[in-house]
């Protein structure tokens, strides 16, 4: 005699519901993960991203020149970069505003404040230079 | 070694502390929700210095004296304990956060950290007129210098009283966006109050770790994307998940606040999100209401930012690229989004509709809404998202490879939301509401929404 078993409905929707809804949220883990994998290999290893070291590198360099050789409070005009323009207008303005400076556009200023590229001497060494020059 | 980034740390829980204990009343829920609520009551003083004018720390100090009284009155009110308040709760919430934390290890380099949390960080740490000036300038157009204060309040408050550093700001950034993560998961663990305390509290990690899900620099990079979304979905998961949406308020309405505070797209969905909450809560439209004190919030600053001369490239237009069609916009728009949160969407709708067609008893006896409220609130902000994109100034190509990995996170927040409240449903035993999973915590008593002893 054979016995025929009738699956409730409700529990065949449990079980899909259960497997689609944990696989859906195991791919949306799978960015935390990643990220774990990077932050250890980013923590053993400072140059495990050496392009985001080495701007991280120039901004620091930059920013020690500028508080160096360019007074709080100053008016200061940017020179476009020859490379990455933009980049370095926008990085310029945010030194500037850390050091209480007051980026213009035109005439009166105090300062022009540029950026030069120089080589590195080692991967993680600047590759930039601070330009000032005091308008008189 | 400087010790600065540590004693940043340090003050942001020190400050934000007796509000959150006052909140929760649970010293290691507080704890986490600490640098939350430092980072709110910066943003107070952020504005009242923009408002009244004077240096940042004399508003900071007059702000975090002003908390700490407000929660000596809280504390006097009665109360009860939040729920899932022990410290091995906080350790189960907190710890699983940490590993991809070690994010935190990358250089502080993400462009928009620096043109705009950090710029604007460093003229509130200025003082009045030099933030005033600043955010009126044209040379700072590029900044959008209208976004909401809140994930440069800190930074700024910390850089007011010590030598600016991006390693601080990230650390600081960081710490406050956990701390709307941590949230999060809280709220999820609430929101499955009656499901078995082992599927409530994976669910409720994963949804926390859904924060990393499309963006890996999201927490740690300097970036308001992922705090705002954190809190707004925590927001949504006490007032939309909940069944009892306005019986602890404080918590929901302060992430909400966060949300429209943090970045403008988070007040375009608090927004949102009010107006669902009205419908839902309209047999109680007193109560109600003050879900719309956080969209008022955000509609200030707006109007602040409009006063001080602040420019909008959404609403100014700009050198965008006009010719491509409508058509076209849309097309590529569609794509992207697929690409970002099309799997995951398809799946959790899948879900939900078989949810809905055969779990909607044992849903309901786990205490839960109905899911179409969240499934509101996501629509509502996808249809935001995608009329933004048609209508904005910019290259399509362009804005939709720098930005949709991250101004999608809510979508997926609330996705899995979804999906943890169904999968917690599917793993609930029986349908009956006196069933007897296993808790890790005595069953909150079934009080009305006008309880006036809950305060968290």
């Amino acid at each position: 005699m054979t016995t025929t078993t009738y699956r409730n409905p409700t529990t065949i929707a449990r079980i899909v519901v259960a497997l689609v809804g944990v696989g859906c949220l195991l791919l949306t883990v799978q960015g935390a993960v990643q990220a774990t994998g990077r932050g250890a290999a980013l923590m053993s290893d400072r140059e495990h991203d050496l392009p985001a070291l080495q701007h991280q590198v120039d901004l620091e360099t930059l920013w020690g020149q500028f508080v160096e050789q360019v007074p709080t409070g100053s008016r200061i005009s940017l020179t476009p970069a020859r490379a990455n323009r933009d980049l370095w207008r926008q990085r310029l303005s945010e030194l500037a505003v850390l050091h209480g400076c007051v980026v213009v556009e035109g005439a009166p200023r105090d300062y022009t404040v540029g950026v030069a590229s120089v080589q590195r001497k080692r991967p993680t060494s600047a590759g930039v230079r601070l330009v000032v020059r005091k308008v008189d | 070694m400087d010790a600065t980034p540590l004693l940043a740390v340090l003050a942001l829980l020190v400050a934000g502390f007796p509000l959150a204990f006052a909140i929760l009343r649970s010293p290691f829920l507080a704890l986490l929700l600490a640098p939350l609520v430092a980072a709110l009551l910066s943003t107070v003083a952020v504005v009242l210095m923009l408002v009244v004018g004077g240096p940042l720390p004399f508003w900071i100090a007059l702000v975090v004296a002003a908390g700490a009284v407000g929660a000596w009155w809280l504390l006097r009110r009665p109360g009860e304990p939040a729920p899932y308040g022990r410290w091995s709760h906080a350790l189960l919430i907190a710890l699983p956060l940490l590993p991809p934390c070690l994010m935190i290890f990358e250089p502080a380099h993400q462009w928009d950290a620096h043109s705009i949390w950090w710029l604007h960080a460093g003229y509130f740490a200025n003082g009045s007129e030099y933030a005033r000036a600043t955010i009126g300038s044209p040379a700072f157009v590029f900044s959008h210098t209208d976004y909401p204060p809140l994930a440069s309040a800190p930074a700024a408050a910390v850089w007011s009283v010590v030598e600016p550093d991006f390693r601080t700001a990230q650390i600081v950034g960081a710490l406050v966006t956990v701390s709307a993560v941590a949230m999060l998961v809280y709220l999820v663990r609430r929101a499955l109050g009656r499901v078995s305390a082992r599927v409530a509290w994976a669910l409720a990690i994963a949804v926390g770790l859904a924060t990393w899900s499309s963006v890996p620099y999201a927490v740690t990079g300097g970036l308001a994307d992922a705090l705002w979304s954190a809190a707004f979905a925590g927001a949504v998961v006490a007032l939309l998940l909940s069944a009892e949406p306005l019986r602890r308020p404080l918590l929901p309405l302060l992430l909400l606040t966060v949300a429209a505070l943090s970045k403008n797209e988070g007040l375009i969905a608090a927004a949102g999100l009010a107006v669902l909450v009205t419908v839902r809560a309209r047999a109680d439209l007193r109560r109600a209401a003050l879900v719309w004190l956080p969209v008022l919030a955000g509609g200030a600053w707006a109007v602040l930012a409009r006063l001080l001369d602040a420019q909008s490239d959404i609403t100014n237009g700009g050198s965008g690229d006009r010719s491509v069609a409508m058509v076209e916009r849309f097309q590529f728009t569609i794509a992207a989004l697929w690409d970002v949160v099309g799997p995951v969407l398809a799946g959790a709708a899948v879900v939900a509709l078989l949810g809905t067609l055969f779990l909607r008893g044992r849903r309901r006896a786990a205490g839960l809404a109905a899911d179409g409220w969240v499934w509101a609130a996501n629509g509502y902000y996808l249809a935001v998202l995608v009329g933004t994109y048609l209508s904005g100034p910019n290259d399509i190509e362009w804005w939709l490879a720098t930005s949709v990995h991250r101004v999608t996170l809510p979508v997926l927040l609330l996705a899995a939301v979804s999906l943890a409240g169904w999968v917690a449903v599917a793993f609930g035993g029986d349908s009956r509401a006196d069933s007897q999973p296993v808790l890790d915590q005595p069953r909150e008593p079934a009080l009305t929404s006008a309880t006036p002893t809950a305060t968290g």
